[in-house]
């Protein structure tokens, strides 16, 4: 339990580092992309990172680096992406918006609110279709409930009992427009609920219940129990895009007693939860500091360092394979087809 | 004995096959359970695969997009079929958004092997929300192959081609296609996407005609034959890609295109051969392209209107007579 803390804490302040070093660079104008940072909101991917199997999918939204990182996705490769590389996770085709790495099964985002939400069932449902035992982690913000496309998914998802879990990050902004004006309730879990599937409400920075919720409805999954919908508060320290940031960002690494206003930062209520258990010190934080600044530098020089353009022709990605289809060997013998319903049209002698 | 089939049993007869063949081919419609199998396209699957691997869909046509294409990213391969064509709308967010992006937007890391079976209503007044043609819209997405297969042979060879493809795929069914027959092999067999077919050669004019106006090309290539006229026909079949060549190696010898389409000519299908034929053969065409199209309308119910909304084999052939007599030296006449 405590070693999941820890991994969690980890995963957190790599994220956290990840996010600040991209908004440090940002101006430099190499990374020209739309970039939508996490800043404030590393613990649910941080969570469900930490507690998936390396074969669980996850799928995330225009706002993934944290989810991409926490499933264990390639940090030089992030950066190559947002630096327009080649050697980019998608090869520089896709930037910020839409990270892959497949290795780690994290499959992909979409940079239409909502529109990795089906997809993300689509995994499950083939996941139940071969009676495999990994689970899918669908990613979503508060505006994405505002897409038909999610009840609908739901709906689906309950109706063929799909190893899913929905992770609602609420932040309760669209762009820079407040929940109030945008949606009926400003709660979210309880209509799914309704429809008939599990859910939970986790406050702002509760993190304790957070780790439950999402151990919880992994299981659910995985004992094909069907989805589960999580809704998660988080305060947004960052812009909707680019590299402008408030918040308590910095205050994690600084000493407890010095620092206050650390009740809002996720980072530093896990740190203090296992300082005070005895279980870290104050020391391992700052060592974990240097570690993963040094894991940064070395990764985004790498990236910069070998960033060019894709040297193929980008229209090679366009299809995946050509014009005539090949069939598979037939291993069965073929029986025929009955059929009992036919109309015939006039037309029959044009042919 | 021959094996003869319908249009809609020759699709039912290529699912089938690739459903033996291939555990990871499912097919996801609404009506799957209906006695009416989907006009028949999908008779026999659920009593020889079961539900699991027919599913029968909410009403939810995004979502169920979505979920095929997720599926379809997971290695398995999907088949969706929609009752009509308009529903498409509904779901093109996954279509075009994500769908026909998938492999490019992420670096070629990914692929998406679906196929979107739309099926286009026409007779009975369908109309305005049932009886769209949207070859021309799927079209103009890079990422997508669109065909509108007109005869049963090809719309076996097709579907079989799009279910063991690795992209996404949109094939557009004509409903009055869905009872053609035609004997056709009875073992699986592929038919290439971007291959036109050339029905019947002839030396005066080429009509490029689209999926149900292909049977209506032949009657008008029928009539021009009894006035002394040689009429081409070719069933453009693929809409994405075009077959170029085949178009362009007729026109060449012909000199006289006519393109007919079941959907609207404005930023049409037709308007993009045109523009192909002008850019190539400019000079050497002995008459402007022409293009007969339905009306810049929606598509009326009432069962007059609705007649006389489609081009007829009578009305092509007059329009090709004029091309090759050239309009002023003969003006429209009534034709039988």
């Amino acid at each position: 339990m405590n070693a999941d803390k820890i991994e969690i804490l980890k995963r957190m302040v790599r994220i956290r580092m990840v996010e600040l070093y991209v908004a440090q660079r940002y101006p430099e104008q190499k990374m020209r992309c739309p970039t939508h940072l996490c800043l404030g909101q590393e613990a649910a991917p941080a969570v469900c990172g930490c507690l998936a199997h390396r074969d669980d999918i996850f799928v995330g939204t225009c706002r993934s680096h944290g989810h991409y990182l926490a499933k264990g996705g390639d940090l030089t490769a992030l950066f190559a992406e947002l630096l327009g590389s080649g050697k980019g996770c998608s090869r520089g085709l896709g930037g910020s918006m839409h990270l892959i790495d497949q290795d780690v099964n994290f499959w992909g985002t979409s940079a239409i609110v909502g529109g990795g939400i089906p997809i993300a069932a689509g995994a499950a449902f083939r996941l139940r279709y071969e009676n495999a035992p990994q689970i899918v982690v669908a990613f979503l913000g508060d505006a994405a409930i505002e897409e038909g496309v999610v009840y609908e998914t739901a709906n689906f998802a309950l109706l063929h009992k799909l190893p899913l879990v929905f992770i609602c990050e609420n932040n309760a902004l669209a762009i820079t427009t407040p929940i109030e004006l945008r949606q009926c309730s400003t709660v979210l879990h309880d209509r799914f609920q309704t429809m008939g599937m599990s859910s939970f409400y986790i406050a702002e920075n509760d993190m304790a219940k957070l780790i439950q919720a999402v151990r919880v409805s992994y299981d659910r999954a995985r004992s094909g129990l069907g989805p589960t919908f999580i809704e998660y508060k988080v305060l947004r320290w960052c812009a909707h895009v680019g590299p402008v940031f408030g918040g308590p960002v910095e205050l994690w690494w600084q000493s407890p007693a010095a620092a206050s206003g650390g009740h809002s930062c996720p980072i530093c209520i896990l740190r203090d939860q296992l300082i005070a258990e005895g279980t870290i010190d104050f020391e391992y934080i700052q060592s974990l500091r240097q570690q993963v600044q040094r894991e940064i530098e070395e990764a985004y020089q790498e990236a910069e360092r070998d960033a060019e353009p894709i040297r193929q022709d980008p229209a090679a990605f366009v299809y995946a394979s050509g014009l005539a289809g090949e069939l598979p060997g037939r291993t069965r013998p073929m029986h025929d087809v009955e059929f009992h319903h036919a109309e015939v049209s006039k037309l029959v002698n044009a042919f | 004995m021959d094996h003869s089939r319908t249009y809609a049993q020759a699709i039912a007869e290529a699912t089938y096959q690739a459903m033996e063949m291939d555990d990871s081919v499912f097919v996801v419609g609404q009506g799957t359970r209906d006695r009416g199998h989907i006009f028949g396209s999908v008779e026999g699957l659920l009593a020889r695969f079961g539900p699991e691997r027919v599913v029968e869909m909410p009403i939810s046509e995004n979502a169920v997009a979505g979920i095929c294409v997720g599926a379809a990213l997971s290695g398995l391969r999907p088949v969706l079929v929609l009752q009509r064509a308009d529903f498409s709308f509904l779901a093109l967010d996954q279509l075009i958004n994500h769908a026909s992006k998938f492999h490019y937007m992420f670096g070629g890391r990914t692929s998406v092997p679906l196929v979107v079976r739309l099926i286009v209503g026409k007779g009975w007044g369908q109309g305005p929300q049932h009886s769209q043609s949207l070859h021309s819209m799927f079209a103009h997405f890079p990422g997508l192959r669109v065909v509108a297969p007109a005869d049963p042979y090809t719309a076996k060879g097709l579907l079989l081609n799009g279910i063991f493809a690795n992209d996404p795929v949109v094939i557009l069914e004509g409903r009055p296609s869905y009872g053609i027959a035609q004997v056709i092999p009875a073992e699986p067999y592929t038919v290439p996407f971007g291959q036109a077919r050339v029905v019947q050669e002839g030396t005066d004019i080429t009509i490029v005609a689209v999926s149900f106006m292909v049977p209506e090309a032949i009657r008008a290539a029928d009539e021009l034959g009894r006035e002394g006229r040689s009429a081409e026909v070719i069933d453009l079949v693929s809409v994405n890609p075009l077959d170029v060549d085949t178009i362009i190696t007729s026109v060449q010898k012909t000199g006289r295109l006519l393109v007919v389409d079941t959907s609207w000519s404005y930023c049409g299908i037709s308007a993009e051969i045109s523009a192909v034929v002008h850019e190539k053969l400019f000079g050497e065409l002995q008459s402007p392209v022409r293009r007969l199209t339905i009306p810049f309308t929606p598509a009326p119910a009432a069962f007059e209107l609705e007649n006389r909304y489609y081009p007829t084999g009578v009305q092509i052939a007059r329009c090709a007579q004029q091309m090759i007599c050239g309009v002023e030296l003969c003006p429209d006449r009534p034709m039988s």
